[in-house]
């Protein structure tokens, strides 16, 4: 496999190369100057696992592919439930049809107002799941809500208390809450 | 007790105690012993148990957290990827999901889950080529950041 030495020396000759064959095959010339397999050591390798990362063309391929199967299958409605996570009131829920959510504070609309929630992170159904970066765009998902109920939260107390030192403090706080119930989950086929 | 004025003010004694004593001990009927009876006892009792009830508040968040964690950390690791490295691939792929939801994930849908971490694997792995390799090279699919306007 390799050439004869003379010609070695003559294609390294500029670079100015030590004719012992380098044991360190992590620099990026100069490494294996006599083209010959080195026997395994532990140094012949780096500790960490060599990464192959897959061809992109054969990728794209497959994403596409992917992409078609997908777009098929919202197109002729081949899912049933759908469930979605969904980013409202600065927490996020993972929500179905028909789901009831207790929020902790007040919201503008009134009792049996429909709420359409904008924030989607995520649309999953049993074949296939589609992930926002972070959101899914407005034209994609869609999440309506109906308002319920509008209550007040049981008396919760806050009592703080160090025995010896006459130091006790009670409050009892009351916090406003709404119950949205998640009245559907849909898709529109509209991905590229 | 209705005391309007100063005169019937001066003239009186207590006399609703018993409403008084009620009101906390309402609040012991479930215990066990003579504190749920006596007030002296009972007393002490409650404002343990209130303290109690204020501090565990702020430890339910925590142990809540520390639970999610843990749940996804069992979960990725069945699917071979540590929970650091996994999180830390998501949030670089833009997939700002809580702890909380993706432990509801693992549970309930564990075939998206195995789709997570292998996003995360593979920006993991486009992470190691990059900073390996020259810069010469583009970033990887997955790596790429997206800057849109939402709306």
């Amino acid at each position: 496999m390799s050439s004869s030495p003379t010609s070695q020396w003559r294609t390294l000759g500029d670079i100015g190369h030590c004719c012992h064959p380098c044991l360190n095959p992590w620099e990026p010339h100069g490494a294996n100057v006599f083209h010959r397999p080195l026997p395994k050591t532990s140094l012949t390798s780096p500790p960490w696992p060599k990464i192959i990362l897959p061809d992109p063309e054969e990728e794209t391929q497959q994403h596409r592919e992917v992409l078609r199967r997908v777009n098929e299958l919202i197109a002729t409605g081949q899912y049933g439930r759908l469930f979605a996570v969904v980013h409202f009131a600065s927490r996020q829920w993972k929500v179905t049809n028909g789901d009831l959510i207790l929020i902790e504070n007040t919201l503008d609309a009134k009792c049996g107002e429909r709420i359409r929630m904008e924030k989607v992170l995520l649309v999953g159904a049993d074949d296939f799941t589609l992930i926002g970066k972070p959101l899914l765009g407005l034209d994609l998902v869609r999440v309506e809500a109906t308002v319920i109920e509008k209550t007040e939260s049981w008396p919760k107390i806050y009592m703080k208390f160090k025995r010896r030192k006459n130091f006790r403090r009670k409050k009892i706080f009351i916090r406003p809450q709404t119950v949205l119930r998640i009245n559907t989950v849909e898709i529109a086929p509209s991905l590229s | 007790m209705v005391l309007l004025t100063a005169p019937l003010k001066v003239r009186t004694h207590l006399t609703d105690r018993f409403w008084r004593t009620q009101d906390l001990l309402q609040y012991a009927r479930h215990f066990r012993g003579r504190k749920n009876r006596c007030y002296r006892l009972a007393i002490r009792a409650v404002t343990r148990a209130f303290v109690k009830c204020t501090n565990a508040r702020r430890l339910k968040k925590k142990n809540m957290r520390t639970l999610s964690i843990n749940q996804i950390t069992a979960a990725s690791q069945e699917h071979g990827l540590k929970y650091p490295s996994f999180i830390s691939n998501l949030v670089k792929c833009q997939v700002e999901f809580n702890r909380k939801v993706l432990a509801d994930l693992a549970i309930y849908e564990p075939n998206m889950f195995k789709s997570l971490v292998a996003l995360a694997k593979r920006r993991r792995e486009e992470g190691f080529a990059a900073a390996l390799g020259d810069e010469k090279e583009p970033a990887g699919i997955f790596s790429q950041v997206v800057h849109y306007q939402w709306r």
